[in-house]
């Protein structure tokens, strides 16, 4: 199998897909040609490993890391949301976790991760902030120390983008279509409805904005009608009252 | 999304993690104005996303202006001869076509030795004319004369990666473009039936061949 001479180490979600189609197609050296662009990416996610599992053999876990690597690019579906990038990371850095050596030890702290994160999002919606270590350890039953352990340890981001239905993640589509329909507001009526989403209290616009607190409010629903109207298609010029 | 739904959204839609997308847009100073006021209302709510974040500010610093090393190539070399050992296959990186055509040209080969005389004789109606199955388990293709005197074949596998290969299929003038669905939690299946009309007189008249659809083959991750 041939090896191109490619010096620098870069991929985009373009060139990934393009690698990947002729990979799939047959083109055997796509593959590696696609490795080759991710084997920095991939020194790094060793790196992070051996931060976790010093005791692990840095060869040992690229190969684990490069099987991963293979087994997103073999399973990887055009029609999916979402790049190849973040697929072959977690199924990269699964591969290494699931690597005997590693595992053994890392199981409880990969329970521990995923209660803390759990757990945040719990506390995420009832408090409507960010919520303290402390509050995170009393929310997951674990000390503080292991709520820091967990997440300094296990700082990878996989467990979201595995879409095991436990955690909410946003839906492209919608996000596109809110920020797409607010770009069409006034600029009064994008700030008010900006900083209602970001949870700001209308007295607090109110003061931001100079404007009093009913106007603001009244500012708020014109907009939201205003919304309405163009997801349903309805209103797509710019208001500037 | 429906229009009722505007209020729900603004109300509970900072509570939704962002996307990596949306985190690596938002790394690259790519999302507008709009946008970014979004991202950061969650922002300001999630250390985990806070967290995913700065992990994806310290891949893209680490692989910046990353150099591919001999080591690196090795590797590489090491991981396709482990890959080629690993698959038994010839020149692996076979992708999942290659097998599924490979384990095809398999059947075919059986076919023809099964039907090496022209015409079909000697079956009743109801009868299975045809099975094979590989030595992996891997694809099974059975053929039924029904009792209608049409000819089904049946094609099942456990490799759930196929689902959505298609297979254009010929036996004699019948022509059939299937593709493998799957079927439960375990197979990928396809049939294909032959009105009695329709069947072949020449049974080793035959031919299948797996298209490449790179967009379609694959299994949901």
């Amino acid at each position: 199998m041939k090896l191109e001479n490619r010096q620098n180490s870069s991929c985009t979600d373009e060139a990934d897909r393009e690698l990947l189609c002729r990979y799939q197609g047959g083109d055997e050296t796509a593959f590696v040609e696609l490795l080759e662009v991710h084997s920095g990416y991939i020194r790094h996610w060793v790196k992070l490993a051996l931060k976790q599992a010093p005791w692990a053999h840095a060869d040992d876990l690229r190969q684990e890391a490069h099987w991963g690597f293979f087994e997103a690019a073999k399973k990887y579906k055009f029609s999916r949301k979402g790049n190849f990038h973040a697929l072959a990371r977690i199924r990269a850095w699964g591969r290494m976790f699931d690597s005997p050596e590693v595992r053994i030890v890392n199981r409880t702290l990969y329970e521990n991760h995923n209660e803390v994160i759990a757990a945040q999002d719990r506390l995420m919606k009832k408090l409507g902030r960010s919520p303290s270590y402390q509050e995170l350890a009393q929310e997951a039953n674990l000390s503080i120390k292991q709520v820091e352990t967990a997440r300094k340890v296990v700082p990878f981001p996989s467990a979201l983008e595995e879409n095991d239905g436990a955690l909410l993640l946003e839906d492209s589509d919608t996000s596109q279509l809110l920020g797409d329909a607010i770009a069409l507001l006034s600029s009064d009526q994008a700030e008010v409805v900006t900083r209602r989403y970001a949870g700001d209290k209308f007295r607090e616009i109110a003061k931001a904005l100079g404007k009093s607190e009913d106007a603001v409010k009244k500012l708020h629903e014109r907009a939201k009608k205003k919304l309405k109207g163009i997801i349903q298609g309805k209103g797509n010029r710019k208001d500037e009252t | 999304m429906k229009p009722e739904d505007i209020d729900q959204l603004l109300e509970s839609g900072r509570y939704k993690h962002l996307s990596e997308e949306t985190l690596v847009s938002y790394r690259d100073n790519q999302l507008d104005r709009i946008r970014v006021a979004l991202a950061d209302a969650h922002l300001r709510l999630c250390l985990i996303c806070q967290e995913r974040l700065a992990f994806l500010k310290e891949e893209a610093e680490a692989v910046a202006n990353y150099v591919i090393t001999e080591e690196d190539r090795a590797a590489i070399q090491q991981t396709v001869r482990d890959l080629e050992a690993e698959t038994n296959a010839p020149g692996l990186v076979s992708t999942e076509i290659q097998r599924l055509t490979a384990y095809i040209r398999d059947m075919l080969v059986a076919w023809s030795v099964v039907f090496s005389q022209p015409a079909m004789r000697g079956f009743k109606d109801g009868d299975e004319v045809f099975r094979f199955e590989n030595e992996k388990g891997l694809l099974t293709v059975w053929v039924m004369l029904e009792t209608d005197a049409s000819l089904t074949f049946h094609f099942s596998s456990p490799e759930l990666a196929w689902e959505g290969a298609q297979l254009r299929f010929r036996l004699g003038r019948f022509n059939k473009e299937v593709t493998l669905q799957r079927e439960g939690d375990s197979r990928v299946v396809a049939t294909i039936e032959i009105p009695r009309r329709e069947r072949a007189k020449k049974m080793n008249d035959i031919s299948i061949e797996v298209l490449s659809n790179p967009g379609a083959i694959g299994s949901d991750l």
